[in-house]
């Protein structure tokens, strides 16, 4: 299991538990956000508190699970991301198709 | 010209599936004292539980154990496409010939004997973790030969030659395999060539693969906008997009892309990405190098990239730089880490120099080995003269 996963109406808490999110763990990493986001959910917040490293394999398959949710209607979210990893995303231009959150209560602010 | 080399002979992690206490630790020791790294397991199950993170080279396991047995294990090693394929061995005190046939028929590569002697037990092995990276070494050489017989390369032989620019480019796959980087030259006529560089997400052999498809429609749709005689970048870039976002059997591979356009009549470079690291821009009267950012998305993403245009002026001495990630990913204290301030502190002191790209391959680029590189790395680098 690459994500631990919390289930609060229709709102999933999955944080990435390895600190290194690379090709040895990214496509057990999508294949676990499929099945979430087909379990019929609404929000998916993906936590990266654990995470130090993220390589071109695992960024593919976190946006090949939002190329997934997006017809389906169902958000992604990301969290909790240390300085280095969020540097990488927003270079890259992420931030503009993920909304990044500091941690999982600011993000679950958003829905009231 | 893609290089293979033969795989980095890493430590073998040997997993020893083994309900015995005394016989798991004379095995351990034997096989760590011969150079492997042990995993024990006393049950199947707890083995199954561990295979799901762990991913050994060969999995050794004893016959006879209470609850799930050495067959049933098998079976569920078989039944798991992520694991199945690893090589196992039974080593066990039960020489039944029917029950040995019948191990053997699990696609067991052996079947050995516990009153074997615990040399002949080791040298077994060794033999076959060595036919099994001969195999590999073999394989990977006839994918190298039939890939070259295709004639598919994902990086070009020479750089053009454009009148008052010097371009060079370095590229180094992840441990040797070719990878998802690309980078290519498409010169038009006398005044306009294109430069462009790619990374698809991903890495060894399952990256390589896609390449060819990428360069295919990124050739293809720079050659009808130069039959149109349209120019604009962000419009070439959203066109090879959309062809990639609309194209089935690439809608789970995304790539980035920096095009660049190469005028040598204004001495302008224009450029569009889409999802690359920002270039590195070094003119000599700014003692720092500057960053150029692009607005566009990963090639694939949305079917509109927010694409646009930059233009980036050079005179004399001005420089240029585009990477892939892999150029800015690095060990970091026994983890690793992506860090592009730190490339482009590391590549700062040799820019403005008439030998730029050479002080930049000898003091940078080639310090990148096996044992630091994270990822596919690949540099283009322009300079104005």
């Amino acid at each position: 299991m690459i994500l631990e996963v919390q289930e609060i109406n229709r709102v999933v808490q999955a944080t990435i538990l390895p600190e290194e999110a690379s090709l040895t763990n990214a496509d057990a990493f999508k294949e676990e956000m499929i099945t979430i986001i087909a379990s019929g959910v609404k929000l998916v917040i993906v936590s990266f508190e654990n995470v130090n490293y993220i390589d071109s394999s695992f960024l593919g398959s976190l946006v090949v699970a939002l190329k997934y949710a997006m017809p389906r209607n169902v958000d992604i979210y990301l969290v909790s991301l240390k300085p280095d990893v969020k540097n990488l995303l927003t270079l890259i231009r992420m931030d503009k198709v993920f909304r990044i959150f500091n941690n999982y209560d600011e993000a679950m602010g958003t829905l009231h | 010209m893609i290089t293979f080399p033969d795989p980095p002979t890493a430590v073998k992690k040997i997993l020893l599936v083994e309900d015995n206490l005394l016989f798991r630790r004379v095995i351990e020791h034997a096989l760590v004292k011969a150079g492997y790294n042990c995993v024990l397991c006393e049950s199947a199950d707890e083995a199954l539980r561990l295979l799901l993170v762990e991913k050994p080279d060969l999995i050794l396991s004893d016959y006879d154990m209470p609850e799930m047995n050495g067959f049933d294990f098998r079976q569920a090693v078989l039944l798991n496409p992520n694991i199945s394929d690893i090589p196992f061995v039974f080593l066990t005190s039960f020489t039944d010939n029917k029950l040995v046939l019948e191990g053997l028929n699990m696609s067991a590569l052996d079947f050995i004997n516990k009153e074997t002697p615990i040399q002949v037990i080791i040298t077994k092995l060794n033999n076959i973790i060595k036919t099994l990276e001969n195999e590999h070494v073999r394989s990977v050489r006839e994918l190298k030969i039939a890939a070259e017989a295709l004639n598919v390369k994902s990086m070009p032989t020479r750089t053009p030659d454009v009148a008052g620019y010097r371009i060079s480019f370095w590229h180094r796959g992840y441990r040797g395999y070719p990878g998802g980087d690309f980078i290519d030259f498409v010169q038009v006529d006398s005044r306009f060539c294109f430069a462009f560089l790619g990374d698809i997400m991903g890495k060894k052999w399952k990256a390589w693969f896609f390449t060819f498809g990428f360069l295919s429609y990124i050739r293809a749709a720079i050659r009808f906008c130069v039959l149109d005689q349209d120019f604009n970048l962000a419009t070439i870039v959203q066109k090879i997009n959309k062809l990639i976002y609309l194209d089935e059997s690439l809608q789970n591979i995304l790539s980035s892309l920096s095009l660049l356009l190469l005028d040598t009549q204004t001495g302008e470079v224009h450029y569009s990405g889409a999802g690359d690291l920002p270039l590195i821009s070094f003119t000599p009267a700014n003692s720092q190098p500057k960053t150029v950012q692009s607005a566009g998305l990963l090639l694939g993403l949305l079917e509109d990239g927010f694409y646009d245009n930059r233009t980036i002026p050079m005179t004399t001495g001005d420089q240029l730089a585009i990477f892939t990630d892999g150029m800015i990913d690095i060990p970091s204290n026994g983890s690793k880490k992506s860090d592009y301030p730190f490339f482009v502190e590391k590549i700062s002191p040799y820019l403005g120099k008439t030998d730029s790209f050479e002080l930049i391959k000898t003091h940078v680029l080639n310090c990148i080995d096996d044992s630091n590189q994270m990822d596919d790395a690949s540099i283009i680098f322009i300079e104005k003269i």
